[in-house]
């Protein structure tokens, strides 16, 4: 059976899973850490970064580093959140071809998904990796508010990173799936997700059958544990120039160690009471002496630091409860999700406010990623236990007269399914209508995502509000939205098929696969040459501990002379090839290399 | 690295003396004639036509390269001369002759006050093997005529040997450096910011290739930084 993957694909970090013996299990990466940082960066050698080290070097390599891309994909370039993140972005973000967003890293555009891609490419050989054997399809999450296009984007970057994402599903449904809700419970539950760039709150109906609806999510894109880091950093940069009177945000590199302590400190202020930041030759002052910096920093000053930030994500639960018309004792679970949910002031928060006592994992920011593959082996298992029902994200319909909604299918309705309405005209004499195909939850169109438009033409001159339109919205169970209007009195009819779109054009996506694939061979390559490295380089090594021996011997002969150059001069190109990394030179080198060792052995067993 | 082809101490300092016939048969570390005359194959001078037996040493044969490249017709393009220079594989070799306890590094405080930016200074630096002198003065000449391709060559031969001389001491960029001085007694290290910058990165488990795209400095600098914490013995490799 082949093995199915789940991959939380988060704005800061991402992480992967997989079922093993019947039991979910997170993929350590290389460096054993469990989640791998959603950051790419390409270095001023054009080398590409992917994780922990683009993390490493995200803010000395600040314009070449892409970090959040998740709150860019799908979108088009005119939405309010692209403009917020071009103003909050650092690296380089310019429109795509078809009112896209494409980013730029060292002269060269990107599609968003192209990047998002680049980590799950990342997350796609951890898995390999730990399993041994080539992995193909993926369950990956995503917020329960991103509408088709983001979610089509989603698909796009997995099939680029050479994975086909069998299914979507909502983070907070991944959640609970892991927290173990969903087995024969019905239950209405919280999700309370706080990570590293995003707040989520999402309510779920957890029914019979696989059926989990969101009946209310809402967040802030822009809060996260990086807020907190950012207080954190102030707090030292201040003190630090009450101290000195330098500000440390001057320096690239004492910025990044900054980001890098603040966070840390964070962390540990989860499990201990007060924590230490040493940095020391942070800085150098006018005299050219190099400083330290040097501070404790205690759990209850990073709880003043951070309090106003973990009160908006309780106004925010507040406000979500109220326009679901929700009370709080109508939430039977509260699930805590997300890495900064680890901090005890948090915890204690959303306890005060839902009034219960949360469900906590140990791992909060892995609980995503092990629903994921839950769901994962469930597709691919023949007992079908809890397979989730794909429901609508979001409400479809139609642009009326004034600028008003209707809506035809509402949120979280499992598909397949098909609704009809009738409409007529708004204008005396009108014979054309033109039908505006939208999605989301608001009244006012405008709110909502123009997914297409047609028109419907030939229609009776006749006083408003007496030509009949007959609007059909059918959703089949690939996802592909179908709307059709029919004029009633002469059976003519308009249709149009709704596909989401990343941005990306099926050429583009076709050839950002083969670019990614060919990324990965550059990879597995760069594994080639270091074995092929360390051969050449272990043959150099032992020629070169011979040399003096054979100079002796064979110095007085023109043709041992001439042996001695030539072996200098196969160690020499060898050393080019290596300095290359050019694995075709190495191997044809290597020969070189073996023969030269051979007979260099040979002359000096002979004396 | 190429142990073997280094040239004792007490060599060096005998290819000075006239006696030649000792060693005839060991070619020049880096033979700075061939290479003179190929890179400045397209000149007419032929004094540089020398006797192959004579040894060389690097210093003179730098200053000659530098003379020679004075000459030069201007149009000449640089960014050749450095692609042959890159791949000649004997240049690396050129640290082999420098003696033991002779650090360029060291003499980067003393250059400090000289402010002569002139072609001779450069070439003076660069016979008393202060490579990263030379560097510093031939990149100032680049800044002020970037047509001086005497500056240009110097510097890009510089680079490299620095480079070659700074992964000589630290090895292959697939090792990693662990730091041997414990985090409570750093302060009393004498490096400066960038190198405790450096300091913060190495983690025990990141290669020195890692560190490099890590740096945030030049390749060069990083290079420089890394071997000089190497010789202080503040890191060492696993
Ligand atoms: N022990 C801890 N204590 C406090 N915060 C922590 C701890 N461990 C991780 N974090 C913080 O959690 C955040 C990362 O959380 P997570 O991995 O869930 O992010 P994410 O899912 O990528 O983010 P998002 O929800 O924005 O997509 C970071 O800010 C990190 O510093
Ligand atoms: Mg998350």
């Amino acid at each position: 059976m082949e093995k199915v993957i789940g991959i939380d694909l988060g704005t800061t970090n991402s992480c992967v899973a997989i079922v093993e013996n019947g039991a979910p299990v997170v993929i350590p990466n290389r460096g054993g850490y469990k989640t791998t940082p959603s950051m790419v960066a390409v270095t001023e050698a054009g080398k590409r970064l992917v994780g922990h080290i683009a993390k490493r070097q995200a803010i000395t390599n600040a314009e070449n580093t892409v970090y959040a891309a998740k709150r860019l994909i799908g979108r088009k370039w005119t939405s309010p959140q692209v403009k917020n993140s071009i103003a909050m972005s650092s690296y380089r973000i310019v429109e795509g071809p078809h009112r896209d967003v494409r980013i730029v890293l060292r002269e060269k555009e990107f599609g968003v998904p192209e990047i998002s891609a680049m980590v799950l490419q990342e997350m796609k050989v951890i898995a390999e990796d730990y399993l041994g054997e080539a992995v193909h399809k993926a369950v990956v999450t995503v917020p329960a508010y991103f509408n088709d296009n983001q979610r089509q984007a989603t698909k796009d970057a997995g099939e680029i990173a050479g994975l086909d994402v069998i299914r979507i599903i909502n983070e907070p449904t991944a959640a609970a799936l892991s927290y173990g809700f969903g087995r024969n419970v019905e239950k209405t539950v919280a999700v309370y997700d706080f990570g590293g760039g995003t707040f989520d709150i999402s309510v779920l109906e957890i029914g019979a059958h696989g059926v989990f609806k969101v009946i209310a999510t809402a967040g802030d894109t822009f809060l996260g544990g990086e807020d907190i880091d950012a207080r954190v950093i102030d707090w030292l940069v201040e003190g630090f120039k009450e101290e000195h009177g330098i500000d440390l945000r001057q320096d690239r590199m004492a910025l990044q160690r900054l980001k890098d302590a603040a966070e840390k400190a964070k962390c540990e202020l989860s499990s201990v009471r007060e924590t230490e930041v040493n940095l020391p030759f942070i800085i150098s002052n006018g005299r050219n002496e190099a400083l330290h910096l040097q501070r404790t920093l205690t759990r209850q000053e990073l709880e003043e630091l951070s309090s106003d930030l973990i009160e908006r994500t309780i106004d925010i639960c507040k406000q979500t409860l109220e326009d679901a018309k929700l009370e709080k004792d109508e939430i039977e679970e509260v699930v805590l999700v997300g890495g900064m949910t680890r901090m005890p002031k948090i915890q204690a928060s959303v306890e005060q406010f839902f009034e219960k006592e949360p469900n906590k994992g140990v791992h909060p920011d892995e609980v995503v990623a092990l629903g994921a593959s839950i769901q994962g082996a469930a597709l691919t298992d023949d007992r079908h236990q809890m397979v989730l029902l794909d429901v609508t994200p979001h409400a479809l319909g139609i642009m009326t007269f004034g600028s008003y909604f209707e809506e035809l299918i509402p949120q979280n309705t499992t598909v397949p399914t098909h609704r009809t309405k009738i409409f007529t005209t708004s204008r005396d004499h009108q014979t054309a209508v033109k039908i505006l195909v939208m999605q989301g939850e608001s009244e006012r169109a405008e709110d909502n995502e123009l997914l297409g438009e047609f028109i419907l033409t030939g229609l009776r001159r006749a006083p408003k509000g007496t030509v009949e339109i007959e609007v059909t919205f059918e959703i089949n169970a690939d996802g592909i939205v179908s709307v059709r209007a029919k004029d009633f009195e002469t059976g003519l009819e308009q249709s149009i098929q709704v596909t989401a779109t990343s941005g990306l054009t099926r050429d583009e996506i076709k050839t950002m696969m083969d670019d990614a694939k060919g990324d990965l061979v550059d990879r597995r390559t760069s594994e080639e040459f270091e074995a092929k490295k360390q051969e050449a380089d272990k043959l150099i090594a032992e020629i070169e501990k011979l040399f003096p021996q054979v100079e002796q011997i064979v110095a007085s002969s023109d043709f041992g002379r001439e042996a001695i150059e030539k072996a200098k001069a196969i160690v020499g190109k060898a050393r080019t090839a290596i300095e290359r990394r050019d694995v075709a030179a190495i191997k044809e080198q290597i020969e070189g290399l073996t023969r030269t060792h051979r007979m260099f052995k040979g002359v000096v067993a002979k004396t | 690295m190429s142990k073997n082809l280094e040239i004792p101490t007490e060599e060096v300092g005998a290819s000075n003396n006239e006696d030649d016939q000792e060693c005839p048969t060991v070619p020049p570390p880096f033979d700075f004639e061939a290479y003179a005359k190929e890179i400045a194959s397209k000149g007419e001078d032929e004094s540089l036509e020398g006797n192959p037996h004579t040894r060389i040493t690097p210093r003179s044969g730098i200053e000659r390269v530098q003379d020679k490249l004075a000459t030069m017709s201007e149009g000449y393009d640089a960014s050749e001369l450095i692609a042959q220079a890159d791949t000649d594989e004997r240049v690396r070799d050129t640290f082999a002759t420098i003696p033991d306890g002779y650090d360029a590094i060291d003499l980067n405080a003393a250059r400090a006050s000289a402010d002569a930016v002139t072609a001779h200074e450069m070439n003076d630096r660069v016979a008393a093997g202060d490579y990263a002198g030379a560097l510093d003065i031939a990149n100032k000449l680049v800044a002020m005529d970037g047509n001086d391709i005497s500056a240009r060559v110097c510097a890009e031969t510089c680079q490299m040997v620095l480079r070659q001389m700074y992964a000589a001491r630290i090895g292959p960029l697939s090792r990693v450096p662990v730091v041997m001085v414990p985090r409570d007694q750093f302060r009393w290290l004498s490096i400066d910011h960038r190198a405790g910058f450096m300091l913060s990165l190495i983690d025990g488990a990141s290669t020195l290739e890692m560190l490099l795209d890590l740096s945030a400095m030049p390749e060069l600098d990083t290079l420089k930084i890394l071997s000089d914490l190497a010789q202080q013995r503040i890191i060492s490799f696993k």
